[in-house]
């Protein structure tokens, strides 16, 4: 089937030309496409393709039984493991009635912040990889290096966890856990300065990302963007406290936000959600009561028939889960609402008019994840 | 707004074929001529500025697609589900990308999974699957010769 | 230290006033060259891509084994890391960038989705079921995603295929 480019050049006399950013590269985090229409350097237009790691995941998903389906929610988005077993836990749960118990519920709140800070300290080393700046790397995964020995004690994985069952865990985190949980916590907040002053403050950084690509609240909110991407635009949106999950009621965290909603502002977000996430993981050490993990569930999973759709905040935005269940033991229609999905569908919107330099800081400062969004 | 003062609101200005209430969130059935003035009247006057998706179920018992558009409020905080019901054999409706524009990309993806077509719609072209494929993947009577299914 | 260990009983040392000389084929120490300063052509498309990061930085340094420059262009690197799922739609950027890999080139298939498919065999329309249906692989790293520790071994046995290379009498190009 023969499809029309949909990008072309008016006249032969003008200095357009395309650009061709291809599948492989570097900088574009994953197999994104993306096509430039340039004029110099300045870019005039982009069409991005995508679908190239489209593997049919939904259709996949109509012929596995429910709990064959927990490791597959992690490999969609690899970074944020921990959100998305949890939005597809809390589905199942809700159309079965199972209460997880109080337990459970506040380990649940210690992994998904852990594995926040995991991300975003990835989200930093390769931001700063874009940008031209080698140094952040080391930092960043020496730091990532010793969460993921202690996410490995719990749950016996280094980073694809499959941890979260219906109704809680199959068993109770390790003796040494806790203790390694506060040796972080003492260092975190010295470490997440140190980090700052030395990408997000440095003169270099400000001059490439103040004033770039700033996309206004009315706009962000159309185009359906979420987490630090709208969080930058003065906008206190999260799911967190928006429609709140879990044992999230109980802790007291804020919402951190930038001013003029450009590229710096989606950073410094970044840098200031580490710090909330550590706040939370304190309260939630302090508050942790003891009892079981796992709530009492049927043998086999067959909820009843019905829909339900459940939200969690993930580190790049609102996950979702739409699940259609007809009371078989394999669900009927399974539908993910991503975020990178929706963020990079503004695209067009914040890279015309910029140099192509700016491309490269735009597209790390959205931080998207191409498997999450091809499915 | 409780769900009586929304559904009587919706009620008093269209003429909807069903509505019920699923786990907390209303669900209001409509024909699909009307699809866009209701979701101009939700968007303007009820204030529900945000679409999380908009997608579709495909229901060959009963010979018909049903295309389903999940909005919510982000000053009331409530959710609504709009579903219209579709031909299986000629699936149409109208686009609703001006509207909300995250829609864009949702349609082309529900266009190239059940083969649905919006009238109007700027961009057509398949956003996910290779191209040459045939036939519609996510509908319940997709074959492929890749497609090798699980032994139980 | 590598030197020394990769002496066999066709390498004969010598002991001259003022030192010593090793006296050996020219394939040696041609082998043990480009064996010990490989360059890979990271192409990372899923999960794997995050374990060879791994591999790469503080913790388990592949440096150490001269994989020194992570060169992102074909033109100018000899190892070509596939770590993650192939789609169809992807399959012919594979064959071009390997095409496009100047002689002596080899591949590595890191992870199960790579040597045949993975988790995604079963119930997927676009899977391709194992990278050695588009191009020929030296290496299989089995895991899901394989730990570093296994991708360091795969690049050690890598470099003991690289030392029996006989391509000035025959064999391999």
């Amino acid at each position: 089937m023969e499809t029309k480019m949909p990008i072309e050049i008016q006249s032969r006399d003008s200095d357009e030309y395309i650009l061709n950013m291809g599948p492989q590269h570097p900088s574009t985090h994953g197999v994104l496409r993306l096509m430039l229409k340039m004029d110099g350097e300045v870019v005039k237009d982009v069409v991005p393709y995508l679908g190239y790691m489209h593997r049919g995941m939904e259709k996949m998903f109509e012929n596995k039984k429910y709990e064959q389906i927990i490791p597959y929610t992690d490999r969609t988005d690899y970074l944020s493991v921990i959100p998305n077993n949890w939005v597809y836990c809390m589905a199942v749960e809700k159309l079965m009635g199972i209460q997880v118990p109080e337990r459970a519920q506040y380990l649940r709140v210690i992994m998904a912040e852990i594995n926040r800070i995991m991300s975003h300290l990835l989200w930093y080393a390769s931001f700063g990889m874009d940008v031209g700046a080698l140094t952040p790397i080391w930092y960043a995964f020496k730091e990532r290096e010793e969460l993921m020995s202690l996410m490995e004690s719990a749950s016996g994985a280094r980073f694809l966890h499959n941890y979260f069952r219906f109704g809680g865990f199959k068993a109770d985190i390790p003796k040494g856990f806790i203790d390694g949980v506060k040796k972080l916590l003492a260092r975190i907040d010295d470490d997440v300065d140190e980090y700052e002053a030395l990408l997000i403050n440095n003169v270099i950084l400000t001059n490439r990302t103040k004033g770039v690509a700033p996309i206004s609240r009315e706009k962000a909110i159309e185009y359906g963007l979420s987490g630090p991407s709208i969080r930058g635009s003065n906008t206190a949106i999260d799911v967190r406290k928006d429609e709140p999950y879990g044992v999230y009621p109980k802790f007291n965290f804020e919402i951190p936000v930038g001013k003029n909603g450009d590229t710096w502002d989606r950073c410094k977000v970044r840098m200031d959600e580490m710090r909330q996430s550590a706040a939370i993981i304190r309260q939630a050490i302090d508050a942790l009561p003891a009892g079981d993990v796992m709530a009492k569930i049927p043998k086999i999973i067959k909820p009843a028939p019905g829909e339900v759709y459940t939200r969690v905040e993930g580190p790049r935005g609102d996950i979702g889960l739409y699940l259609v269940s007809d009371g078989t033991e394999k669900p009927y229609r399974i539908k993910m609402r991503k975020p990178s999905f929706s963020n990079i569908s503004a695209i067009k919107e914040l890279i015309v008019g910029y140099k192509v330099a700016d491309v490269v800081a735009i597209l790390g400062s959205l931080d998207v994840i191409i498997p999450e969004i091809d499915r | 707004m409780t769900f009586v003062e929304l559904l009587d609101s919706i009620k008093s200005k269209f003429q909807i074929t069903g509505s019920k209430e699923d786990l907390g969130i209303l669900n209001v059935e409509i024909d699909k001529s009307k699809i866009r003035d209701l979701l101009k009247y939700l968007k303007t006057e009820l204030k529900f500025d945000y679409m999380f998706f908009t997608s579709a179920l495909d229901w060959p018992a009963n010979n018909n697609i049903e295309t389903i558009y999940y909005l919510y409020s982000y000053e009331t905080k409530t959710k609504i589900v709009v579903r219209v019901k579709l031909d299986r054999s000629k699936p149409e409706i109208e686009t609703v990308c001006d509207i909300y524009r995250t829609a864009e990309w949702h349609e082309r993806e529900t266009a190239e999974m059940f083969g649905i077509k919006y009238v109007n719609h700027p961009d057509l072209r398949p956003l996910l699957t290779p191209d040459g494929l045939e036939g519609y993947p996510l509908r319940k009577d997709f074959k492929h010769d890749n497609m090798v299914k699980m032994p139980e | 230290m590598g030197l020394m260990n990769g002496l066999d009983k066709d390498n004969i040392i010598y002991k001259i006033p003022g030192g010593q000389i090793i006296l050996g084929t020219a394939e040696w120490a041609i082998n043990i060259s480009r064996s010990n300063s490989l360059w890979t052509l990271t192409f990372g498309t899923a999960c794997c891509a995050i374990e060879m990061m791994h591999t790469g930085a503080t913790k388990f340094d592949w440096a150490r084994f001269g994989l020194e420059v992570p060169a992102a262009s074909p033109r100018r690197s000899d190892v070509m890391v596939i770590a993650g799922t192939i789609v169809e739609k992807m399959a012919p950027t594979v064959r071009m960038l390997y095409e496009q890999m100047a002689e002596p080139r080899y591949v590595m298939a890191m992870g199960s989705c790579a040597i045949s498919g993975g988790p995604y065999l079963y119930d997927s329309y676009t899977i391709v079921k194992g990278v050695d249906k588009i191009i020929p692989v030296d290496i299989y790293i089995p895991g899901c995603p394989p730990r570093p520790e296994s991708l360091l071994y795969g690049f050690m046995q890598l470099q003991k295929k690289i030392m029996q290379d006989k391509f000035l009498t025959g064999g391999r190009k």
